[in-house]
């Protein structure tokens, strides 16, 4: 384990890690020291490491089920307006507002606004992070190390 | 090799390379020229492209009489290749999304590639509904819009149900695949010289840095997508099966049809992941990657599903005399007797009985063995197509209304087309983008997960 001084004034460091363990220990001891403006880097994700940094869970699933129900509304509102307000018609004899017909279309689009809101959500999340200058740009050697 | 261990899990990534060297593996293609066999392989493609284009031009010009379809046979080709195609899809959200939720790790070396196979796929398959309905031009009247006639599509036919559900499948496997490549771009924009694809790279990663915060929302997101997917899947095949299943057209009116068809979806689309795979590994030396493991489990799943196929074949004839209709029957008699006969005994041998042979070690793990058996297994799949609905159309209720389908020369044309396209899109994404997913590939080596769990990646 390597510690350099990011410059003159003392306001961050950074430490690369040759194993998963060692930087799960830090964390932990980080965190447990009572840090909240700190980063972890690794090249994929490092299992049990939220619980390490004491990060609370992602809240994206509100974002997905907010608008998954959202877009199964509208579009079950849309075809009911479509197909028996605006232009009703008698398509084979049948009911102006068939519920079963009307499923398929609503699922799809349930999967399709939950989907592109979860993203969409996720990608301004990225952006988002209050902390962000004060983590140092991690330039070379993360692909292989932890930092 | 002959010795196989079953008793415990096979390792994931063969050899254990360093992190670094996975890097290296994956993203070395992207790096170099083209080699001369991949123009080769590009002009052939093209070439197959350029067929179908001239025969698509054919067909534009001169309307839908340049193809077989007639009165009785409505649906020829076009729709067959449609079907085909979308259930080519099928593996890659299979692989991408339902093996995921069940904790596969085997499927993080073939994920990326059969999600851009799925991808690929659907496009492919998208085009045909459009150029079936004769005036390609007129195809926004498929969404619902307020247009001039102040009329609205039928949400109760299942042609919008299958808008709908391709268009769904096709953004929402682009969002899933365009997910999986995030932190991906991010190592390769880590890791190239150049200053055009530092900046590319750059943009593709969405700001991307491999911090552990990035990774909890990453994560959850990725679960998220895959919950949906998965159902997403299922539907997209089943309101395939719509299309014929809601009609009242003897051998189209079957409740198994949605069951039915996303096992052959499946089966198919696995048949051609192992065919592109077989090559894939070779020319990319990924064989630490992609391992005969990987195929076998593969060949096992087409075993599976072409079982579940067949025993859909069986259980049509069962209930068309059960049911005591006469039209009903009919229809399959005439399937497995009449004029088209040798379509449907060609589906029946390449989808029943060749992949029989998975039941064999030696062959679920022999190369050539399994090539042969997964190009079988696709042709005998685009015949299903054929005999569902070219011998369900040509004998319906009447005698006097019987008529015979012959495809023509554009006709075959498209179809050689449709598979230029597919090809052709495979093989640049084999030279852009990184075929096998990076970081997922990192994840599952032996040694990158915290001791403490024992090596699993979940408690």
């Amino acid at each position: 384990m390597e510690v350099r001084l990011m410059s003159k004034i003392l306001y961050g460091y950074t430490a690369l890690f040759d194993s998963p363990d060692g930087i799960m220990a830090a964390a932990k001891k980080t965190a447990d020291d009572g840090f909240t403006k700190f980063d972890v880097h690794t090249p994929y994700p490092v299992h049990g490491m939220d619980k390490a940094m004491k990060v609370k869970p992602s809240k994206l699933g509100f974002v997905t089920l907010f608008f998954g129900l959202l877009g199964g509304a509208l579009a079950m509102l849309f075809m009911y307006w479509t197909m028996a307000v605006d232009y009703p018609m008698v398509i084979g004899g049948k009911p102006l507002f068939p519920l079963p017909a009307f499923g398929p279309v609503t699922f799809e689009v349930i999967v399709l606004a939950a989907t592109l809101s979860t993203v969409a959500a996720m990608i301004a999340l990225f952006f988002s992070n209050g902390y962000r200058r004060q983590t140092p740009i991690p330039v070379t050697g993360l692909r292989s190390r932890y930092l | 090799m002959n010795a196989v261990d079953y008793t415990k899990e096979p390792p994931v990534v063969e050899g254990r390379p360093a992190l670094a060297d996975i890097d290296e593996m994956v993203a070395r293609p992207l790096d170099e020229r083209p080699t001369k066999k991949f123009y080769i392989a590009l002009s052939i493609t093209l070439t197959m492209l350029l067929i179908g284009a001239v025969s698509l031009g054919y067909t534009l010009f001169y309307g839908i009489g340049m193809w077989g379809n007639n009165q009785p046979v409505g649906w020829g080709f076009d729709i067959i290749n449609f079907v085909f195609w979308v259930g080519i899809g099928h593996a890659g959200t299979l692989i991408s999304a339902i093996l995921f939720l069940l904790r596969q790790k085997w499927r993080t070396g073939i994920a990326r590639f059969a999600e851009a196979m799925t991808i690929f796929a659907v496009m492919t398959a998208g085009l045909f509904p459009l150029i079936h309905t004769g005036r390609v031009w007129l195809a926004g009247y498929l969404f619902p819009y307020p247009n001039q006639h102040h009329l609205w599509v039928n949400f109760t036919s299942p042609l919008v149900w299958d808008v709908f559900a391709v268009s769904t499948y096709l953004t929402v496997s682009f969002v899933f695949w365009y997910v999986g490549l995030i932190p991906d771009f991010a190592t390769l924009r880590d890791r190239t010289k150049s200053t055009v694809k530092k900046v590319i790279y750059s943009v593709c990663s969405l700001g991307w840095r491999h911090s552990a915060r990035h990774w909890q929302h990453y994560e959850k997101a990725y679960m998220l997508l895959a919950g949906f997917a998965t159902p997403l899947v299922l539907s997209v095949h089943t309101i395939v099966s719509f299309d014929f299943a809601v009609s009242i057209i003897p051998g189209w009116h079957t409740t198994i049809f949605p069951p039915y068809f996303v096992a052959g979806a499946i089966f198919s689309g696995f048949a051609m992941v192992v065919k592109i795979l077989i090559f894939v590994r070779k020319v990319f030396d990924l064989e630490d990657i992609i391992t005969i493991n990987h195929f076998e489990k593969m060949n096992k799943i087409i075993l599976v599903t072409g079982l579940m196929v067949g025993y859909a074949y069986a259980m049509e004839f069962f209930i068309a005399w059960y049911s005591g209709v006469n039209a009903e029957l009919f229809v399959f008699i005439n399937r497995a007797l009449g004029p088209y006969a040798w379509s449907y005994w060609i589906m029946v041998s390449c989808n029943v009985v060749f992949p029989q042979l998975f039941w064999f070690k030696k062959i679920r793990r022999s190369i050539p063995a399994m090539f042969v058996i997964a190009l079988l297994v696709n042709v005998g799949m685009w015949f299903e197509r054929f005999v569902i609905i070219v011998t369900s159309l040509h004998r319906d209720f009447l005698p006097s209304s019987w008529g015979m389908y012959i495809p023509t020369l554009t006709d075959f044309g498209i179809l050689i087309g449709s598979f230029g396209l597919f090809f052709t899109l495979l093989l640049l994404f084999t030279k852009t983008l990184p075929v096998v997913s990076i970081s997922e590939v990192k994840a599952v080596v032996d040694g990158s997960q915290p001791s403490r769990h024992g090596g699993e990646t979940h408690e």
